[in-house]
């Protein structure tokens, strides 16, 4: 149980630190308007575009590393113990 | 006999300070404390009967190993410590490179900003700040305030540190996890709560462009949402505890064996 | 037989029966020779007795002792959280010194509606070589110790740590959180910006709203009752001054009792 939750919150620290570090270089208007989900500007450049794909690749993984380790995989076991035990009665 | 440097017929080298070298005649320190009056006698009496009663205590012990009443600072603790704190100030000069401040534009007596905010840490304080509208009023003084607002929200600042203050003196027992106390531990989850949302209100201007909520709900909400969390944490640590409680004292007692 | 007396110290036949190798024959005579002056026995002890110290075999935790949690590894991020603020705190004095050598806090105007302090910070952020780094890393370990101190309460509070015997330990943490909330709010004020000028005014405004001596802690701290010179002066004085010694004695104190009581484990 402790590992799962251990290992979606590393998942989801470490790749929101990623996000938020590419966020607050590229898609913040400024401080007193929009931080960290405005739309990215024009002329980015390759280096630029591969920021704002690297930005979008953390945020999907902290987003579905996390949910992964702490819905699905304890949901599994929980599915799995449940067939098994249904095994055992019949 | 302070002047006479020749007291006892021995020459002496040191100019005759006064100081003599210890020897059998001199008072040991114990001797020396054991004539001491009044307050000083006192607390080496404490000291003695303190001692006493652990070197009794430590004898009656029938443990073996150490009665492990904490676990040791050093080395265990510093050198873990370090390990992942090294990782984590990595991380933060990593943040420091990547996410520089904002500087904002010059100080201006004279054009007050939309939005005035301490930093973040203060929130809670600054939202502290903004209880006028549960200022009580007296009857006797014909609905007038016993006290300002702004004398309210100060005083309302003290009485939560005051009272985060006193916790150790109001819980006591040697009771750690927050299963075996329900109680505190929803306090405290209330507790959290309590400082987001108390954070919120002084930026209720925002709120309620953003969300559809009057001024007054939002208050109403600051104080709702806290008890709600207590309830919320105390019923599920109160379903816990039973299984939680059997498993800690089943290992507890394996160890232990009631005699 | 030799005139000179014979005694157990005979260095130089205790090397002849030796039969060394000339390498172990030139580092002992050298040995001999630097311990002879400098008495190296001495401080191989010291460092001995070190070595002993750290290598000691403590007994057994109490996680270990009761086999309580074998995942209790992953609890121990929030046990390092104290220690993390103050190595956070070492970085922000040490990043603080070197800002110090580019600022100076004065309000008098140098351009427009900016001051010397403003202007300094700029400087800072603009010219000065790594100044931006020092700045974003004296900014970010002030915020990164203040998070941790208030994570660190929590785990105090959640882990029941503050109970008897360290009440005293927990009122003193208290007082720790709120200097350092102190220095970080005279911190804020330094570049004299907006932000600052505003949060100066929430400040001066709640001190005179304290009663009967309002007015005089307004004057002490803030300098007056309206924020200028004399303001920024005095959350210079206490930010670089006052607080450094006295927040740093409290956290020598705080981690001595910590030392002396032991960390205090769930159980």
């Amino acid at each position: 149980m402790a590992d799962e939750f251990a290992k979606g919150l590393g998942i989801l620290t470490t790749a929101g630190l990623v996000w938020m570090a590419v966020s607050s270089w590229l898609t913040t208007a400024g401080f007193e308007s929009t931080q960290l989900v405005a739309p990215p500007p024009e002329d980015l450049g390759t280096y630029g575009e591969l920021a704002i794909l690297v930005r979008e690749v953390s945020m999907w993984f902290a987003i579905f590393g996390a949910l992964a380790f702490w819905v699905a995989i304890p949901a599994g076991r929980e599915i799995q113990r449940a067939r098994a035990e249904r095994r055992e009665e019949a | 006999m302070t002047d006479d440097t020749t007291t006892d017929g021995e020459p002496r080298t040191d100019g005759g300070t006064g100081i003599v070298p210890q020897d059998d005649q001199a008072p040991t320190w114990t001797e020396r404390k054991a004539r001491t009056q009044g307050l000083a006698r006192l607390t080496y009496e404490y000291f003695e009967r303190s001692r006493r009663e652990d070197e009794d205590l430590r004898h009656e012990s029938d443990y073996v190993e150490r009665d492990v009443l904490a676990f040791p600072t050093w080395p265990h603790e510093m050198i873990r410590n370090l390990a992942i704190t090294s990782f984590f100030i990595g991380a933060m000069f990593f943040i420091s490179a990547a996410i520089p401040p904002h500087i904002p534009s010059p100080a201006n007596p004279d054009a007050t900003p939309a939005v005035i905010l301490p930093d973040w840490y203060l929130y809670w304080s600054f939202g502290l700040l903004h209880l006028d509208p549960i200022n009580p009023e007296l009857a006797l003084l014909g609905g007038e305030k016993l006290m300002s607002d702004r004398v309210y929200g100060v005083l309302a600042n003290l009485v939560v540190v005051g009272f985060i203050a006193i916790v150790p003196f109001l819980n006591k027992g040697s009771a750690r996890r927050p299963v075996e106390e329900p109680f505190w531990a929803a306090l405290g989850v209330g507790g959290i709560v309590f400082a987001f949302t108390i954070s919120v209100l002084p930026v209720q201007n925002l709120v309620a462009e953003t969300f559809p909520m009057t001024v007054p709900e939002l208050f109403t909400l600051t104080f709702i949402l806290p008890v709600v969390a207590f309830f919320l944490t105390y019923s599920v640590l109160k379903t816990m505890r039973e299984g939680y409680m059997f498993e800690l004292n089943r290992r507890y007692y394996r160890l232990r064996p009631p005699k | 037989m030799s005139i000179e007396r014979k005694d157990e110290f005979d260095r130089d036949e205790w090397l002849a029966e030796r039969d060394l190798s000339p390498v172990e024959e030139v580092y002992l005579i050298s040995l001999m020779w630097l311990d002879k002056r400098l008495r190296i026995v001495d401080y191989l002890e010291l460092l001995e007795d070190m070595y002993y110290k750290t290598n000691l075999q403590m007994p057994k935790s109490h996680t270990e002792q009761y086999n309580l949690d074998n995942k209790f590894w992953y609890w121990y991020p929030l046990y390092a959280l104290g220690s993390f603020s103050t190595i956070a705190y070492v970085v922000a004095a040490i990043t603080g010194a070197l800002l110090g050598f580019y600022y100076a806090p004065s309000t008098a105007s140098t351009e427009g509606m900016r001051t010397v302090a403003y202007s300094n910070v700029l400087f800072i952020m603009g010219d000065l070589n790594f100044g931006f780094f020092l700045r974003s890393l004296h900014r970010w370990s002030a915020q990164v110790m203040t998070a941790a101190v208030f994570l660190h309460m929590l785990r105090v509070y959640f882990t029941g740590a503050y109970k008897e015997p360290r009440e005293l330990n927990w009122i003193l943490g208290i007082v720790l959180i709120s200097l350092t909330m102190v220095f970080g709010y005279t911190g804020y004020l330094l570049p004299w910006s907006q932000l600052s000028f505003w949060a100066g005014q929430i400040g001066v405004e709640m001190a005179l709203s304290i009663p009967l001596v309002g007015e005089w802690v307004a004057q002490l701290i803030f300098g007056g009752f309206t924020l200028g010179e004399a303001t920024l002066q005095r959350m210079y004085i206490l930010h670089v001054f006052i607080l450094p010694f006295v927040v740093t004695a409290l956290i020598a104190v705080h981690i001595g009792i910590v030392w002396m009581q032991g960390i205090a484990e769930p159980h």
